[in-house]
């Protein structure tokens, strides 16, 4: 079940990154991008509530759901500032380049580096 | 009594012996009665098939027997099917179809090249 | 001269033509999880989609005879109907996730809400079906649906390592992150996608629409068997894409907005544009052609008369019927379904119903009383005998393989 969920988390995460990176490179547009970037935000949520909704059975596995539940956290809050960046552009017609936009993009890799090692740890699941 | 309630239906000789089911009627189109201008359609008897009450997909007709192994095996699984007249049918009961005594089977092929 | 461009006009409408929602979003996924590894069902589907439609296209021209009008003279009122159930069912579904998948594209264009562009989706496409002659609708949605071939430009730019995928390909195996159920169920997906019965039911009753004659049967040959093969190709390109790009980076895809990440990579907004127009154009034109296939399995088993080349109103039920059609498929919409979901179960459906039509068309395309000296050829048959095993292991495998693996997953 975690091992479905930092799946689910590191796909949507690994699609954001992506989306943003194509952004800054002036590669696709807003309304492209924003839809990534929305679509990903209901996978995370997705993930995180399918493992909320499920019950560890040992005290192991509750430490390491409690471990993907906040890392799943993390990435939302990522992907979050990541929208902020976006409608902020969209709406002042700022370039890709500002400090909210890196900010943003920083957090996304810290969160895909988290969700890649945990996947990594737990496999995919299945 | 509609035809639907016929097909399927089980079929026994007068002594109540098991002969199959109802898979399909046979109807045959006569001259216009005088006077009239369409032919209807007459029932001229009733396909058993022993083993089925399911489609023969048009493997009725003797002369059509491709696609191998397809023709082969739906012809198989209505052997033993055969042609019961009208006349010898005693009672068309609403489960159960009941032949006369002495009723005489015939086969159940349709000849003909098969060509429109 | 005016052969020639019918002959290219028809062939560059099948490539167009051949790509639905289901292509593109199975394609898409099993690329991102599986690589290319599970391309060869692809091919795999294409030559049967290919024998499908020479044999229904073929009775069609010949006998003057639709789909489901075959499937009620051979099977009875009473198989036939259970039948008719099973791929009406399937193909309201395939309608849903069409229709779902334009407003899907709509929203990556404007970033407005799909939700709000389906009202609006379905009405264009009950619009179109009402007003616009068969052939046009053909003919535009096809030829638009060709901008999906900026897939295959992409995945020229993207620069792979062809010999690592070329070795995907031609030495398929499960990849380390995903089980051998898993794998199947996707071959089945995959197999369902490019085999659609809707596509059967359209290609059938359009020769119909259209007239065929004996002696169109030529073209209609030559449009299945360059069309459908290069249509595949596109599919593989999509594929392809997604294995190059998301596949590394750990994305496996859930939405549409994925499957074009890849295109804006290579090409940029130019080829993201190509892209968004060409997945508009194939969900629209699948969304037409599912449609009317509802329309034509009802009227076509009850007996209604049917066709666009009649007036709507000499056609009533027949349009009656579409229209509640697209108003199920809008009030499924409209619950939040997602229309990925609803198109990744419509693809694993289609292969289950796939021997409920194909069965009766194998028997009536060897049927000497509809078919003269039209017949299978005995090459044929034998190539239409392995399908029908392969399509019977698709349809019988895909329900346990769905319960086993969660739906993949």
């Amino acid at each position: 079940m975690a091992a479905t969920a930092v799946n689910q988390g590191s796909s949507a995460v690994g699609t954001s990154v992506l989306a943003l990176d194509l952004l800054a490179r002036e590669r696709a547009g807003t309304p492209a991008v924003g839809t990534s970037l929305e679509d990903m935000a209901g996978e995370l949520e997705d993930a995180r509530k399918g493992l909320l909704d499920s019950v560890p059975a040992t005290a192991a596995e509750r430490g390491l759901h409690r471990e993907v539940i906040s890392a799943l956290v993390r990435a939302e809050a990522a992907l979050g500032l990541a929208r902020q960046a976006l409608a902020a552009k969209d709406s002042r017609g700022d370039t890709a380049d500002t400090p909210g936009f890196r900010a943003a993009q920083t957090a996304l890799a810290a969160s895909a580096k988290e969700l890649k090692g945990l996947r990594q740890r737990l496999g995919t699941g299945r | 009594m509609i035809l639907t309630d016929v097909l399927g239906s089980r079929v026994t000789s007068s002594d109540g012996r098991y002969l199959g089911r109802v898979a399909d009627a046979r109807f045959v189109l006569d001259q216009p009665p005088p006077g009239q201008l369409l032919a209807g359609a007459r029932l001229l008897g009733l396909i058993v098939s022993p083993h089925s009450a399911g489609s023969f997909m048009g493997y009725e007709r003797n002369s059509v027997n491709r696609p191998w192994p397809w023709a082969q095996l739906l012809k198989w699984w209505h052997r033993g099917s055969f042609l019961v007249l009208w006349e010898d049918i005693e009672v068309m009961g609403p489960e159960t179809v009941t032949l006369r005594e002495g009723f005489s089977a015939y086969d159940p092929g349709l000849d003909g090249t098969g060509t429109a | 001269m005016k052969r020639l461009l019918g002959v290219a006009l028809g062939i560059l409408t099948a490539i167009g033509g051949f790509v639905d929602i289901g292509d593109l979003v199975t394609n898409a996924v099993v690329g991102s999880r599986f690589g290319m590894s599970l391309i060869w069902v692809v091919g795999v589907g294409v030559v049967g989609i290919c024998l499908f439609a020479d044999m229904s296209g073929r009775v069609a021209a010949v006998s003057g005879r639709a789909t489901f009008e075959v499937i009620r003279e051979r099977l009875g009122p009473r198989a036939g109907l259970a039948n008719l159930g099973a791929s009406f069912f399937i193909n309201l579904m395939t309608v849903t996730a069409e229709v779902g998948g334009i407003a899907l594209a709509l929203q990556l264009v404007t970033s407005i809400h799909y939700l709000l562009w389906i009202p609006l989706a379905a009405f264009a496409v009950w619009l179109v079906i009402w007003r616009v002659r068969f052939k046009i609708m053909e003919n535009v949605a096809g030829l638009l649906g060709l901008c999906l071939v900026v897939f295959g430009v992409a995945l020229f730019l993207l620069q792979p390592d062809w010999g690592q995928l070329a070795g995907q390909a031609l030495s398929p195996a499960v990849p380390q992150t995903e089980n051998a159920a898993v794998y199947w169920f996707y071959a089945v997906g995959l197999f369902g996608a490019a085999m659609t019965p809707y596509e059967v039911f359209f290609f059938s009753s359009g020769a119909v629409e259209e007239g065929w004659k004996r002696k169109d049967l030529i073209q209609s040959r030559i449009n299945v068997l360059a069309g459908f093969p290069l249509g595949g190709l596109l599919s593989v390109a999509i594929a392809g894409c997604a294995a190059v790009v998301l596949m590394p980076a750990g994305v496996e895809v859930t939405s549409l907005s994925q499957i074009v990440l890849p295109v804006a990579d290579a090409g940029g907004k130019l080829a993201l544009a190509f892209a968004l127009v060409g997945i508009l154009a194939a969900t629209f034109g699948a969304a037409l052609e599912t449609t009317l296939s509802s329309g034509y399995t009802l009227a076509q088993f009850f007996g209604w008369s049917w066709g666009k080349f009649r007036s709507p109103g000499r056609a009533a039920r027949f349009h009656l019927s579409m229209i509640v059609c697209l108003l199920v498929a809008l009030g499924v919409l409209a619950t939040g379904a997602d229309p990925i979901l609803i198109t990744e179960y419509s693809v694993v459906f289609s292969a289950v119903a796939l021997p409920l039509t194909y069965l009766p068309i194998l028997i009536v395309a060897n049927d000497p009383q509809y078919m003269g000296s039209d017949v299978n050829s005995r090459g044929i048959n034998v190539a239409a005998n392995v399908y029908l095993l392969i399509i019977l292991a698709a349809s019988l495998g895909a329900i346990p393989l769905m319960i086993v693996t969660g739906a993949g997953a």
